[in-house]
């Protein structure tokens, strides 16, 4: 094996025009613990190509001259830079190094990258480690939050199977849902979230506001975080000018593990999951006065108080429903395989991932399977190819939670069920009628159904060749295409037993609905870049073209009123179809040039330009143009301050834009059907003739500081981004029969904001080690223009509950609401986005094979709508509903006798009552992890096992917080940017405690 | 540096070369068509013969509902109007403890009325109806595909249809006024006063009055079976006086009322049910939205004051079913549950025999023929009601109140009563159901309308 390396080796430098070989150096590579290092990047300077330790952390290089500098890097440790001399064997130690690493490459163009150390973007970079090393999150979402610096990230409900919120730098898009670009291995994703339509008549009735009112699961939730090597967050406009009309909202860059050069290695992790509720709502007591106080028709006090009495007459006044439906551990089980390895030509990556994870409610929860092929092959020294290749099966019960409107969610079912309420499910397999709402709860956790399927391909494949070389120039060919196919088909079922469906506004009882939602994404790139190597500068200029297509096509079927048992909506009386196509082009050329002077100047100016055929001009280029400008101190001759390791001053601008939303220019008529004859009916919505996508340009500024050897590093980034033709509807005066011009440029915003993240080593001791990162960041938002009157953005459900509102010099996440002033104008409330964020990620090192980390965020004054204690006080469920009181919900005096507070509360509404803090403390999570010694593995196992790891973690630990409602970290409306921080009566959140074991083979 | 210039020319040889062989077809965007639907611009010039009808129908079953066609969520616009008209009449509560402003903030519990909130649906949806109508209107004009009379069906039709539709917002909005001219969508005319809005809508039925009358024998398009009897121009037209005799009484204009009364269907020895129905059905068409299961926790309840007030063993109690146990929330509630359609299907009657009855009925109280008013009267109180003949004074004043209680049982939630304690000032003499309630005597003017400012 190992002659076959070195003449692979010598193979290869020949073929590279080795001509000028001198000697061979070899040696072992070892961490400062004296564990091997494979994978460590061998070059000489001056010399193309180079090498990598085996997984025993030996290496054989070719030395051209005793002049030569061999330089020895790997993520994660200080670069090091040796002059052998004439030696022949040359043991290296590197030493671990701080999280701000100048090795670290992160993407500038669509085929170019450049050394984090380099370049003039705050772009984000997450390692394996960083993502899923302490705890495992089951969506990718989760592993980022609190992590990346510029970006507020919430998840939107407890529901098993994910559906969070990914917002870069504030608000990119009044209507658009501001949610990033996502690409994988160069396919763009599919991150949609499908509704099952459980909010139409047939099952909750929820739809009279707006759609997706589901707490629904966006599709990132397919991605397995355990193949994931590292992602970049490119935040604005200025580092994602690249990618154009598609770019407003940020691009996140994803990229898989890859296989190495080396003996095969097989790796297995298994997790284990205990999931709690985090959190309770009050859970009321009852007595015959509450009772008489809480009805005010006697006639109904007197039938709830029989029904007190007879409940306590049994022992079963109080039955804690709440605790009885959430309060039970769910179990997780996490299994991830890999397979790994290679050698010089072809390396591979292969690895299948298992999850299953239970709901708190019974009958809910999550369980998704992925296998994946990564194979990297290089056919000669020009030309090489790659192939990433994904299944994902991912199966959803998501449950019956949040907005309602028919009574059958069970998280706002339960706040109006009283604890001496008897609704456990009959000997006779029967369910009580719910005399307190729509649905008996118990029903719907047993016999309903909301499931949802996805079955997914993602391929992406990617391929390079050297075209022409020389001393100075290199030109290279690339070509990259993907494919993203997904078919998420939904499944909705509601028995016609069911309490809500006998008493069905349509009268027809029983109902399911199917939804296939099936999406095409592709998109391909081809592009060319020379490299040109001068004494002093080099040049590298990137140009080619890229278009990527998007069809998606939802297919419904419903069924009311069906034959008892039966699922499929062929045996019902009332069948209803939906039908929606969509189809998107988007085509693209770049050119970008990148100028180096010695690491010391770094500039780059680059153009994009696209046509999107959501534009009016569907065939019509738009240009998005970028510059960026990087100045490293430190490697000016004149620099002298050795303390300082690295001093950058950086500065960057791009634009980007943001396509309108599909279907803005048209007028569709609505076809109705009036006693079996066709006809149509006005649109309710105008099109838009002109419409054009929303632009965004940032301005990005900040310096990166590097102390001691990088052992304290301070970035600071200022931004400053204006969305320009913000595409909302223009709102018509609703008498002239058309809500809306459905898309219209109503005007400008601006995000300003300040990023800053800290990372040092409080103690570097040889027994203890701990590094920590603080992470801070601001985004304020505002209306800067507007060519329409202050108007409501968002889901608007009154301003008693409060709304976001667009005037200038305001905050689009403000909330407004009533009472309305004198001026016609409503009152100005707390915004959504919060005054800041903090976090700290801490990962102490100790005891040589232990490690703890913990990552604390903070998010101050932030602030959500919540109908939960409105809802508690209704349901007569507040813990002080009973105090008597002379004040209503505003403090004003109530004339007449003092009121139960959970009554007066109820009067006198204002949206003050509704609009609350929502500032937060978490504790995200927190691992221990002791790592077996690799020597005493190898020497235990005969060498059979070469690493194990066993740890355990938790997830959302605890929560600081005084918001009243179950997290304040919630959304009912899903992934809008504005209008989003709604709380209509959520589930309890989870906390999660882990279990890993990790082995390498 | 030559060399890199070089290659600069190298790349911007190769880029082209791309571009243009193999690019057209790769950088090359199409027109993507509205996939999904018809588009307006299709009918509005050239329209053919059955694009007209289509849109006829839609006209038709857009006066049901509006441009919403999920019952139950207050946007329909017949069920917002009844809904909304009947909490503020106090004829109903409407309970559903996920929405509670239907109750507390129609009943006056969080003060002034917001006028952004879902309960001024019914604003746009009759609105969407009246455009609806106007649309085909406008497509009528712009077509040679139809001769002179069936132009003028088509303009007699459609101009009644948006009379009605903008009386239904008049009525709700009040002395807040209404917008007449709304021709241009981007340019709608100012808000008038409530007398010359009503003026306006007068106007506007009285000249498509004209216009039946000049459209021959038949109407271009088939009605639906509701309008059975009233489906040609000249027995639609029967329906526009019905409409324009209860629009002279809102405007106190007893005499044209009774001239319109006279032009329509009125009968004081007919079926008390005569009259143009809506019509519903299953999916894809449209279930009756004002229909509701019985003892829901859910639910639209009478006013306790409807059963308590009536006169013992009125037929017209059969509106209302008793519940097992009453409904309450926030504070209120009711024993009974609004039934007056027993099944999903049962239609909506739009103005009926039985109320052009009570015009005559009110108009001969006002012009002084008492006998006639009570004669007119006591056929409500026997056919409507079983109840005996009327024994009350026989003054104008006693016999104001016995026709509004008439209309009150008779009319019940069909979004009269308000009105008409409106119109008679006695919005006072409603019953306040507990502390902090209020009445209103008008609907705020919608958020968006007050944005857009004029």
């Amino acid at each position: 094996m190992r002659s076959f390396f070195a003449m692979t080796c010598l193979l290869l430098f020949v073929c590279t025009g080795g001509a000028f070989a001198q000697g061979i150096l070899s040696g072992r590579i070892t961490s400062s613990k004296g564990e091997p290092l494979p994978a460590v990047s061998i070059t000489i300077s001056g010399v193309r190509g180079g090498t990598t330790s085996d997984s025993n952390g030996i290496y054989r290089i070719n030395v051209p001259s005793k002049e030569s500098i061999i330089t020895y890097s790997l993520v994660g440790f200080r670069k090091k830079d040796i002059r052998p001399g004439s030696q022949t064997r040359l043991d290296v130690v590197l030493e671990v190094e701080g999280q701000q690493l100048s090795d670290v490459v992160i993407t500038t163009g669509l085929v170019t990258n450049i050394k984090k150390s380099n370049a003039a973007n705050a772009v984000a970079s997450l390692s394996a480690n960083r993502l899923v090393g302490t705890t495992t999150p089951s969506t990718l979402e989760g592993a980022l939050s609190g992590k990346i610096v510029g970006a507020t990230i919430t998840q939107m409900s407890s529901a098993p199977g994910g559906g969070s919120s990914v917002q870069l730098r504030g608000i990119s898009s009044i209507t658009g849902s501001s949610q990033p670009l996502y690409i994988l291995d160069g396919v763009i994703l599919n991150n949609s979230s499908f509704d099952a339509g459980r909010g139409t008549n047939a099952f909750n009735g929820s739809n009279s506001i707006s759609r997706g009112q589901d707490n629904l699961a966006n599709r990132l939730a397919d991605l397995n975080a355990e193949d994931v090597e590292s992602v970049e967050v490119l935040k604005g406009s200025s580092a994602a000018a690249i990618y154009g009309t598609l770019a407003n909202a940020g691009v996140v860059i994803i990229t898989t593990k890859k296989g190495q050069n080396g003996p095969t290695k097989v790796s297995f992790s298994q997790d284990f999951a205990a999931i709690r509720a985090a959190h309770f709502l009050n859970y009321a007591h009852w007595d015959e006065a509450k009772i008489s106080d809480y009805y005010s028709d006697t006639a109904r006090a007197n039938v709830e108080i029989a029904a007190y009495r007879a409940a306590k007459a049994a022992g079963k006044d109080y039955i804690d429903y709440p605790k009885e439906i959430y309060g039970g551990t769910a179990f997780g089980a996490y299994s991830q395989l890999g397979i790994s390895g290679g050698n010089e030509k072809t390396r591979f990556y292969i690895s299948g991932g298992a999850i299953s994870e239970n709901g708190l409610v019974r009958n809910t929860g999550f369980k998704r399977s992925t296998i994946r092929t990564n194979l990297n092959h290089s056919i000669n020294n020009n030309w090489d190819i790659q192939l990433n290749s994904t299944y994902i099966y991912n199966l959803t019960h998501r449950g019956w939670e949040n907005n309602d409107n028919n009574g059958v969610d069970i998280g706002t079912n339960i706040t109006s069920l009283p604890a001496y309420a008897q609704i456990h499910r009959l000997p006779d397999g029967t369910y009580p009628i719910n005399p307190y709402y729509g649905e008996n709860p118990f029903m719907v956790i047993d016999n309903f159904i909301n499931q949802e399927t996805t079955n997914r391909f993602i391929q992406s494949f990617q391929t390079n060749y050297t075209l022409f070389r020389s001393r100075h120039d290199q030109l290279k060919a690339s070509f990259q295409a993907g494919i993203d196919y997904l078919l998420t088909e939904d499944e909705l079922y509601a028995p016609s037993d069911a309490q809500s469906q006998i008493n069905a506004i349509s009268g027809y009882a029983g109902a399911s609905r199917f939804t296939d939602n099936r999406s095409l994404n592709t998109n391909f790139q081809l592009a060319l870049v020379n490299t040109f190597t001068g004494d002093v500068l080099i040049h590298r200029t990137s140009a080619g073209l890229v278009r990527f297509n998007q069809n998606l096509s939802i297919q419904a079927t419903q069924g009311e009123g069906l034959v008892a048992g039966q699922i499929n909506p062929n045996n019902a009386v009332v069948h209803t179809t939906y039908n929606f196509t969509q189809q998107i082009n988007n085509a693209g050329a770049f050119l970008q040039h990148e100028i180096n002077w010695q690491d010391k100047v770094i500039a780059t100016g680059a153009i994009r330009v696209d046509k999107n055929t959501t534009n009016a001009q569907y065939n019509t280029f738009y240009p998005f143009p970028k510059g960026a400008l990087a100045v490293n101190l430190v490697r000016f001759n004149w620099w002298r301050a050795q303390d300082i390791s690295q001093l950058k001053l950086r500065a960057a601008y791009g634009q980007t834009g943001g396509p309108a939303s599909f279907g803005s220019n048209f007028s569709q008529l609505n076809a109705i059907v009036y006693q079996n004859t066709l006809g149509v009916t006005a649109p309710v919505t105008i099109g838009n003739k002109n419409i054009k996508y929303e632009v965004a340009s940032e301005l990005e500024y900040g310096v990166d500081l590097g102390l001691f050897h990088n052992k304290i590093t301070l970035e600071l980034t200022l931004y400053n981004k204006k969305v320009r033709n913000l595409i909302q509807p223009f709102s018509l005066a609703p008498s002239v029969g058309y809500q809306s011009i459905t898309g219209y440029p109503i005007g400008d915003l601006q995000n300003t904001g300040l990023e800053a993240s800290l990372t040092f080593l409080p103690v570097n001791k040889s027994n203890v080690r701990w590094t920590t990162t603080f992470n801070y960041w601001y985004n304020r938002s505002k209306i800067t223009r507007l060519i329409i009157p202050p108007s409501d953005a968002g889901p608007n459900l009154g301003a008693l509950y409060g709304y976001n509102e667009l005037r200038v010099d305001q905050s689009p996440t403000l909330f407004v609401g009533s009472p309305i002033k004198a001026d016609g104008s409503p009152t100005r409330y707390g915004d959504a986005q919060p005054k800041f964020q903090l976090s700290s990620y801490n990962r102490v090192e100790f005891l040589k094979y232990f490690e703890f980390s913990f990552l604390l965020h903070w998010n101050y004054k932030s602030y959500v709508s919540n109908f939960t204690r409105f809802q508690q006080d209704q349901g007569g469920q507040s813990p002080d509903w009973m105090v008597s009181t002379n004040y209503d919900a505003s403090g004003n005096k109530i004339p007449g006798p003092a009121l139960p507070m959970g009554r007066a509360r109820q009067l006198g509404l204002t949206a003050a009552y509704f609009i609350e803090d929502a500032s937060y403390i978490k504790l995200r999570e927190a691992a221990l992890n002791f790592v077996f010694s690799k020597s005493q593995l190898e020497r235990l196992s005969g060498g059979r096992v070469k690493g194990l790891k066993v740890g355990v973690s938790a997830y959302n630990i605890f929560t600081i917080t005084k918001y009243t409602g179950f997290d304040p970290e919630v959304s009912a409306f899903g992934q809008t940017s504005v209008g989003a921080n709604y709380d209509i009566v959520s589930a309890p959140y989870t906390r999660r405690l882990m279990f890993h074991l990790g082995v390498d083979f | 540096m030559i060399r890199f210039i070089t290659t600069v020319r190298l790349i911007v040889a190769a880029i082209t070369l791309l571009l243009t062989v193999s690019c057209n077809k790769i950088i090359n965007t199409p027109h993507v068509g509205n996939p999904n639907g018809a588009e307006l611009s299709t009918v509005l010039t050239n329209a053919t013969r059955d694009q007209l009808t289509q849109l006829a129908i839609g006209t038709f079953s857009a006066m049901r509902t509006g441009y919403n066609t999920n019952p139950g969520n207050g946007t329909s616009s017949y069920e917002s109007y009844c809904k909304v008209a009947g909490t503020l009449g106090r004829e109903v509560y409407v309970i559903n403890s996920s929405e509670t402003r239907w109750l507390n903030e129609l009943a006056g519990l969080n003060g002034a009325l917001d006028p952004g909130a879902f309960y001024n649906g019914y604003y746009f949806s009759f609105s969407s109806c009246r455009q609806t109508a106007a649309i085909l209107q406008q497509s009528a004009l712009n077509t040679n595909s139809i001769d002179s009379q069936e132009r003028e069906g088509i303009l007699g039709f459609t101009n009644t249809v948006i009379a009605f539709e903008m009386l239904h917002i008049l009525n709700m909005q009040g002395k807040n006024g209404i917008r007449i001219n709304l021709a241009d969508y981007l340019n709608p005319g100012p808000f008038v006063s409530y007398d010359s809005a009503l003026a306006a809508i007068k106007g506007r039925l009285d000249s498509a009055a004209t216009q039946l009358q000049q459209a021959g024998n038949a109407f271009l398009f088939t009605s639906p079976a509701g309008f059975a009897g009233f489906d040609a121009p000249m027995t639609f037209l029967l329906f526009n006086r019905a409409i324009a005799a209860r629009i002279a009484i809102y405007q106190k204009d007893w005499q044209g009322a009774l001239n319109a009364l006279n032009a329509s269907y009125f009968n004081l020895n007919g079926s008390l049910s005569t009259g143009p129905v809506f019509n519903w059905g299953l999916a894809p068409d449209v279930l009756n939205p004002l229909y509701q299961p019985l003892d829901n926790s859910i639910s639209v309840v009478a006013n306790n004051s409807f059963a308590a007030e009536a006169e013992p063993g009125d037929w017209r109690l059969n509106k209302i079913a008793l519940r097992s146990a009453p409904n309450t929330l926030v504070g209120v509630g009711g024993a009974y549950d609004v039934n007056l359609y027993p099944a999903n299907v049962t239609p909506v009657s739009i103005i009926r025999n039985e109320e052009l009855i009570l015009i005559y009925a009110e108009c001969m109280i006002q012009l002084g023929q008492l006998q006639n008013a009570v004669q007119a009267l006591n056929i409500i109180r026997t056919q409507a009601g079983g109840l005996g003949p009327y024994t009350g004074g026989l003054t104008q004043n006693a016999l104001i109140d016995e026709l509004l209680k008439q209309r009150r049982y008779s009319l019940f939630y069909e979004g009269h009563r308000w009105i008409d304690m409106r119109r008679y000032g006695r919005l006072g003499q409603l019953p306040l159901d507990q502390p902090g309630q209020i009445i209103f005597d008008a609907m705020p003017r919608p958020l968006s309308e007050v944005n857009w400012g004029k």
